[in-house]
């Protein structure tokens, strides 16, 4: 069936809910998993959604956004370890999340895309709208929407 | 107003509409509302030609000539390489170096030519020191937008300055008695590259860096070439300088010294090996020269029908109530505007209006440098604002493989913007706009 499932991530608790499940099915189905996380560009201004909330140095947001990705991907893959499931980890940077995630998958050979059902809220989904959606309308592979 | 002033505001707004919405390129858009222009009566096409200022366009033709010969001249990479070498190896220092670098020669050189001849540099010195590619390359493109309205070489501004108001080259320096746009904007662009610095580029930590093994030309590689490159521009400019001494006009030198160097450059071929004259003039932007003849006829047009006299008309009273008020206002205003709307239509419009209050005597010189200081800083906050910042971000995306995102470009623009134009605002203010309020 799927032989390589894409499993992004944004730390929220409804992804790691997601790859949870994404694992699991994965085991079942016997295919590999591909974690991915799209970090943001480490400007000094930091972002929580659309709002600047606070300033860091680049060098500092740098590795704040590194020790963040790690813990995102950190638990998807001991996930995976756990489950006897073979797992990469992919990061890149960008602001648009939805574009990363088909970038990966269509460059990983991925045939299954499993991710939560929205991680933006409020203003931030009204202007930019939801990654989810994004995947769904421009997927060419087949993407699991877990709720 | 009569009706066929309405037809001509109505005309020009539709197509400055249209030339910021970028749906059909803004150069067919100019043209096209040219010609509506004239099919609607508002002018002749006699009358067309005759609006667009020629000399300022011969001075835009000539040097963009010379700096496509210098842009090939290998000394761009050799001062970008030099600038690596007194960095020490401090990333931070050598965005500064090169930030440096670009507002000088944009001094000089057109903005977009300035970006395409040290992005290629920049990048690979980036890389080396593990610097993001995106604020390297933005903060180059800032750079060369900031310094090009310092004298009248560098940018358009400065040039309409010189056809609405006769500034001469020496003029960007000293003027009245009191320092103008030069000196100012040199003051400006060093606090405000000491508060990027801070912002930005102060934590990263210096490396090590094999400037060899970075696969850039340390070396000039044409070296009579360049020299007769740079020499004979700085003798144009020098010319350009002297100009109420020769006696003609700015775009005549400056065509003298680009046709002149064509043809040493042709006459020496065998010993310089230059690039053909086909080449330099086959990489000039004839889309924005068109543009840029659209605007004269366009704006030409406004003054035409007096729509800028009632403009001038209206805003004259603040300015009589209150100098300083009103260009305040004028100043702040501006800012914003020329961030999101291409700017030398805005520029050229007021420029006009400013000239018209002249003749109600109002002073207009503090006023004409703080609309083009205004124009030129302002329009560092959005890529809408200066096609420089469209060629760095096209530059960054196609580097980064990757999209820039409006707040990733805006965390480094809204920074630069408000404290260059925050510091420009309070000399302009101390130095030119208050003793005239007075």
């Amino acid at each position: 069936m799927y032989k390589h499932i894409l499993i992004p991530t944004d730390g929220s608790r409804a992804s790691a809910r997601a790859a949870a499940a994404g694992v699991e099915l994965a085991k079942s189905v016997g295919a590999k998993i591909t974690g991915f996380f799209a970090a943001p560009p480490a400007t000094p201004v930091v972002f929580k959604q659309f709002l600047p909330v606070g300033y860091m140095s680049p060098d500092e947001h740098k590795k704040a956004i590194e020790r963040a990705a790690a813990a995102y991907l950190g638990a998807i893959e001991r996930a995976a370890k756990r489950a006897g499931v073979p797992y990469q980890g992919v990061q890149v940077v960008s602001d648009f999340p939805a574009e990363a995630i088909l970038r990966a998958a269509a460059k990983g050979g991925c045939d299954l895309v499993f991710m939560a059902p929205h991680s933006r809220r409020g203003l931030a989904e009204l202007f930019v709208g939801s990654q989810t959606q994004k995947v769904l309308t421009h997927a060419k592979i087949p993407v699991l929407v877990y709720r | 107003m009569d009706a066929m002033a309405w037809i001509a505001l109505a005309i020009f707004a539709i197509t400055i509409v249209f030339v910021v919405a970028n749906v059909i390129d803004g150069t067919i858009v100019a043209l096209v509302g040219v010609a509506a222009m004239i099919w609607f009566g508002v002018m002749t096409e006699v009358d067309a030609f005759g609006l667009v200022d020629w000399n300022v366009m011969a001075i835009l033709i000539s040097i963009w000539i010379i700096a496509g010969y210098f842009g090939k001249s290998g000394v761009p990479s050799w001062l970008s390489v030099q600038a690596l070498r007194l960095s020490g190896g401090h990333p931070g220092l050598l965005v500064m170096i090169l930030s440096v670098l670009a507002g000088m020669i944009s001094m000089f050189v057109d903005n977009v030519v300035v970006i395409l001849m040290m992005a290629p540099v920049a990048l690979p010195l980036a890389r080396a020191l593990n610097l993001p590619v995106t604020p390297v390359v933005l903060m180059i493109g800032f750079s060369a937008n900031f310094m090009g309205t310092a004298l009248l070489l560098g940018d358009l501004p400065p040039q309409m300055l010189h056809s609405v108001s006769g500034a001469e080259f020496g003029d960007f320096i000293w003027q009245f008695g009191r320092p103008s746009s030069f000196p100012i904007l040199m003051v400006t662009f060093a606090i405000t590259l000491a508060a990027m610095y801070a912002y930005g580029f102060r934590s990263h930590r210096r490396q090590a860096v094999d400037i060899g093994a970075l696969g850039i030309e340390t070396h000039i590689p044409n070296k009579p070439f360049a020299a007769l490159v740079v020499g004979w521009f700085l003798l144009t400019v020098v010319g350009m300088a002297f100009r109420e001494a020769l006696g003609v006009k700015l775009g005549f030198i400056a065509l003298t010294g680009a046709v002149s160097l064509v043809l040493l450059l042709e006459l020496l071929r065998g010993k310089l090996m230059p690039p053909s004259f086909e080449e330099i003039l086959g990489e000039l932007d004839w889309r924005a020269i068109l543009f840029y003849i659209a605007l004269f006829a366009l704006v030409g047009a406004l003054e035409k029908t007096h729509i800028i006299n009632h403009v001038a008309d209206w805003l004259k009273p603040l300015f009589a109530e209150s100098y300083a008020l009103g260009a305040t206002l004028l100043y702040w205003i501006t800012v914003p505007i020329v961030g999101i709307v291409e700017h030398d239509a805005y520029i050229l419009t007021f420029l006009y209006t400013i000239r018209d209050m002249q003749a109600d005597g109002i002073d207009p010189w503090p006023l004409w440098w703080m609309l083009v200081w205004s124009g030129t800083l302002g329009s560092n906050l959005t890529v809408a604002g200066a096609p420089a910042l469209f060629a760095a971000l096209n530059i960054c995306e196609r580097e980064e493989k990757r999209k820039v995102s409006l707040r990733e470009f805006l965390s480094w623009s809204i920074p630069f913007t408000l404290v260059a134009a925050a510091i420009c605002y309070v000399i302009g203010m101390l130095v030119w706009v208050l003793p005239y309020a007075r």
